[in-house]
């Protein structure tokens, strides 16, 4: 069971004198979901670049199971902790497969290829991404959709405990995005921990264990998303009217959007 | 992994090996009697001289520029000898040469010469010579090299008898102002054997009094100033008649008060003579001073030498 | 390919590799046959099995005697190491190709077309006009590699932002800083008394291999062994770096490093090459992207392939140039630029067609 947990103390992130993220404190637990939410440029990627150690914060410190991030060897990192940008460019003909093996790389040596454990690892992981189809495909010829399933499956492939995920379901048909919560979903229960940006509230509303709802940079609001999605609080970051529902299957908070919020002054 | 390590430097040793191992082998001709009798000429100056000195069937080969009149003195001569070469090293090892004449300048033919020098075929650098007293220089040490001394001391002493009949033609005439105005614009100022032909053949060079030295590009302005009393151009025997090669200095309006041009006096010397660098540089001389100085040679002009 | 101690089956994605694999040894016999043919090809015509031959005696150092000895001359003081020398910046400057179009993620950056070649031959330029050249033979790539190094980095801050580097600005500044270069090393060549200095100079500016012998290659040789070392060690790296710098980072790689030692191999690579052949461009333009049609974009396999495949295209381009017009020759460069110019357009074109349509 993995136990690592990150906790985020003060992180700022501020550079040439714009402020992006300002004195931002989270304590992400072990084993659960956390949805990172906000309005367009509120700071949600360069926060979860922070956490991924890819992005080294103004001021403030991120610890990674009581380690600040940036102090982890990279490789070590890699291991526990899987970052999937919002968008990748690759603009060289690798097939599908091949790309998700590179998943495996921190855990090769740099004259070692994958062995029998690393295929079946990479194989769960184009299972569970549901790409098997395209496995010997050219990556050029994919759709947004498929590619972004298939970067997936190549931070699935990093066997990480912590997975850090930017909009992971954006370009993805309904289908599909049922099908990826369904897998996060999954890992969570079996004790990984995901921090995802969300566009989607109601998608985090149903899946996340608990959101951060940031606005202009700064925690607006933290914890269930029963506690945080309330009318006020999206008025107040997203300035839309809302109503509040249950989904009739699930039981799960449902957000619907009425209109756009008539400002205050 | 470590398989393709060990291939890779297998691979690297075995090259290592093939690069690195001494390469003389062949290089070392097979030790032959002296004079040569194999020459290979790379260079027009060591055509010219060498079918002078060594009898023809000891030359085993000439440039292609020997057969050229526009460049050679020696077409009818280089008949005699059958094989041309280009500046191409393998087809001068391909004729086994004992000794190869190169030009030591950097001219023409410099990869050719560093690959030969790396054969270790017997090489004799010609040194470029702009002067009649290294022309002279020129002909006794390809005279050492091919063992012909007595015949280069003799061809010397010819050439020094014919530039001393030249300037005692001409000792008590008027030296006229003299250019030398090639259709591309460059001059032949100090340092170049045209000024030194132009000197002995009884002319003052105004673009060496001007200052100018080597080959310089001058403009109309730079001629104008100068006012030469007689421009010389050179003109290419094979296609020109002189008169086409200088019809357009007369042609221009900025130069009609150029004394040169208002006399007439623009005359075209065949090219051969006045670029080489070999005993026939006489011809060049003898052939300016005819020029310059028609009355002292009375009625010997050569037909090539123009209307006035 | 197998690792020791990790368990013995080819996994799936090593079979990608090995389906493709059995090619390397084929270009290694293309190659070896390239330079048997184009050894027998020259100015003087010499039978290709008296070359094998005489190429046999003399790689055993068995005497010829007689009139063979002129043709062994030719052999294998003339034509063997220029064709190794082709060979080797072949394979050189294709694989610094392959290395800075995974370093830059773009597939149009090459040694010539983005500066660095011309500023390895400044470098060289520089030393053989203030003499330090000629102090010992290995002073001459250690400079055009100063040159090669410091003008990759220059393009590397220039045109890179955040790790992307827009086909745009790498262009601009490799013709900026090509044009750099270039007229300083023409004042260079015009500041030069010597005719010797401006003669060795200006063989820079135009690109080409007459008068190669073995001297040259084993000047640079030791300089191309080492640069070839990326082909068994920096693949992954260069995998990874295809995905992003963020991605390659999050993966574990070491960005920065792998970055820096990437363009200093490079430069090692395209600066050997600048010292034995002056600027040659394209070579590492069209190999790469012909290797990677036919072997994929897996560097693991893609590095040997094009260090492969650059050397049997020199070889031939080589040959080409020293034989078409009899006895003399045409500038190698040119002849490359033939066959890349074109190949550089059609890239360049498709290139943005993609970038107009994304998705």
């Amino acid at each position: 069971m993995p136990t690592s947990a990150f906790t985020l103390q003060h992180i700022r992130y501020a550079p040439d004198n714009r402020l992006i993220l300002d004195d931002v404190s989270i304590d992400v637990s072990p084993g659960q979901w956390v949805g990172i939410l906000g309005p367009n440029g509120a700071g949600k990627s360069t926060l979860l670049r922070i956490m991924a150690g890819v992005l080294p914060a103004s001021a403030g410190v991120a610890l990674f199971d009581g380690k600040a991030i940036q102090q982890w060897p990279g490789r070590e990192r890699a291991r526990q902790l899987a970052f999937l940008p919002q968008r990748t460019d690759l603009s060289f003909p690798f097939q599908v497969r091949e790309v998700v093996a590179m998943g495996r790389a921190p855990y090769l040596e740099r004259w070692q290829s994958e062995d029998m454990e690393d295929e079946e690892i990479i194989q769960q992981a184009i299972q569970l991404t549901e790409i098997s189809q395209l496995a010997d495909r050219n990556v050029l010829t994919l759709s947004g959709g498929e590619f972004q399933r298939v970067m997936l499956a190549r931070a699935l492939a990093q066997k990480p405990a912590f997975l850090l995920l930017d909009e992971p379901t954006t370009s993805l048909d309904m289908r599909h995005q049922f099908a990826v919560v369904d897998v996060l979903t999954a890992l969570v229960q079996h004790g990984v921990t995901v921090v995802s940006v969300l566009h989607d509230l109601n998608l985090a509303a149903s899946a996340c264990a608990s959101v951060v709802l940031l606005q202009a940079g700064q925690v607006h609001a933290a914890g269930p998303p029963r506690a945080v999605l309330t009318v006020d609080a999206i008025r107040a970051v997203y300035e839309v009217e809302i109503a509040l529902g249950e989904n009739p299957e699930t039981g799960a908070l449902q957000i619907i959007p009425l209109r756009a919020a008539r400002s205050a002054g | 992994m470590f398989t393709r390590l060990a291939s890779g430097g297998i691979t690297v040793a075995l090259l290592g090996l093939l690069v690195y191992r001494p390469h003389t082998l062949y290089g070392t001709p097979a030790p032959s009697a002296f004079p040569p009798q194999r020459v290979v000429s790379l260079s027009l100056t060591a055509d010219e001289i060498l079918l002078a000195l060594v009898p023809p069937k000891r030359i085993a080969a000439l440039t292609h520029l020997a057969d050229s009149a526009t460049y050679s003195n020696v077409v009818a001569a280089a008949r005699a000898v059958p094989h041309r070469v280009r500046a191409n090293a393998e087809q001068v090892i391909a004729l086994q040469p004992d000794l190869v004449v190169v030009s030591a300048s950097a001219h023409t033919g410099g990869t050719a010469r560093d690959l030969l020098r790396q054969t270790g075929i017997p090489l004799f650098p010609l040194q470029w010579h702009e002067s009649l007293s290294g022309i002279r220089q020129s002909i006794r040490e390809v005279g050492r090299a091919v063992g012909e001394e007595p015949k280069a001391r003799a061809l010397v002493a010819d050439m020094e008898q014919r530039l001393r009949a030249v300037q005692s033609r001409i000792a008590d005439a008027y030296h006229p102002r003299v250019l030398y105005f090639a259709p591309d614009g460059f001059t032949a100022g100090k340092k170049t054997n045209i000024d030194e032909m132009i000197t002995i053949a009884g002319g003052r060079n105004i673009a060496a009094l001007a200052g100018i030295e080597y080959f310089r590009k001058i403009s109309h302005e730079t001629l104008v100033m100068l006012n030469p009393e007689i421009i010389l151009l050179s003109h290419d025997p094979q296609s020109a008649a002189p008169q086409e090669v200088y019809q357009w200095l007369y042609a221009q309006p900025a130069l009609r008060d150029v004394a040169a041009i208002q006399e007439g006096r623009v005359y075209a010397v065949p090219r051969p003579y006045l670029d080489v660098l070999s005993h026939h540089a006489v011809k060049g001389v003898e052939a300016i001073a005819r020029l310059l100085h028609p009355d002292a040679f009375g009625r010997d002009r050569v037909a090539t030498t123009g209307a006035s | 390919m197998s690792s020791s101690t990790r368990s013995l089956p080819r996994s799936h994605e090593s079979a990608l590799v090995w389906k493709k694999s059995w090619l390397l040894p084929l270009f290694g016999l293309v190659l070896f046959a390239s330079i048997a043919i184009a050894t027998a090809l020259g100015a003087v015509a010499i039978p290709l099995f008296a070359t094998t031959r005489l190429l046999a005696q003399g790689l055993l150092q068995l005497p010829v005697e007689g009139d063979e000895r002129a043709l062994a001359t030719i052999v294998y003081l003339l034509r063997l190491p220029r064709v190794l020398a082709a060979a080797l910046v072949g394979a050189s400057l294709a694989l610094a190709g392959t290395m800075m179009q995974g370093l830059f993620r773009n597939p149009l950056a090459d040694a010539g077309l983005i500066g660095v070649s011309s500023g390895g031959a400044l470098g060289g330029a520089l030393a053989i006009s203030s003499g330090f050249a000629a102090g010992a033979s290995f002073l001459l790539p250690c400079a055009t590699f100063a040159g090669a190094l410091l003008s990759a980095f220059g393009v590397y801050l220039f045109a890179a932002r955040q790790g992307r580097t827009s086909l745009t600005n790498l262009l601009l500044v490799g013709i900026a800083v090509n044009a750099i270069w270039g007229s300083l090393t023409t004042l260079i060549l015009s500041l030069a008394r010597d005719y010797e200095i401006s003669r060795q100079i200006f063989f820079w500016l135009m690109g080409g291999l007459d008068g190669r012998g073995w001297a040259h290659v084993q000047m640079v040789f030791p300089f191309a062994v080492i640069g070839f070392l990326p082909a068994f060690f920096l693949s992954r790296d260069l995998n990874l770096l295809l995905l992003g710098e963020e991605t390659a980072l999050s993966l574990g790689l070491n960005v920065e490093y792998a970055k820096r030692t990437l363009l200093v191999f490079a430069s090692l690579l395209a600066g050997a090459a600048v010292a034995i052949a002056g600027t040659i461009s394209f070579v590492g333009l069209v190999i790469p992207h012909m290797m990677r049609l036919i072997l994929g974009p897996n560097h693991r396999l893609l590095l040997p392939g094009a260090a492969l495949g650059g050397a049997v295209f020199l070889v031939w381009c080589d040959l080409f140039a020293r034989t078409v017009i009899p006895a003399a020759e045409l500038q190698l460069g040119v002849i490359t630029a033939v066959v890349g110019a074109p190949l550089f357009l059609h890239l360049l074109l498709r290139q943005d067609k993609t970038q107009r349509n994304p998705g």
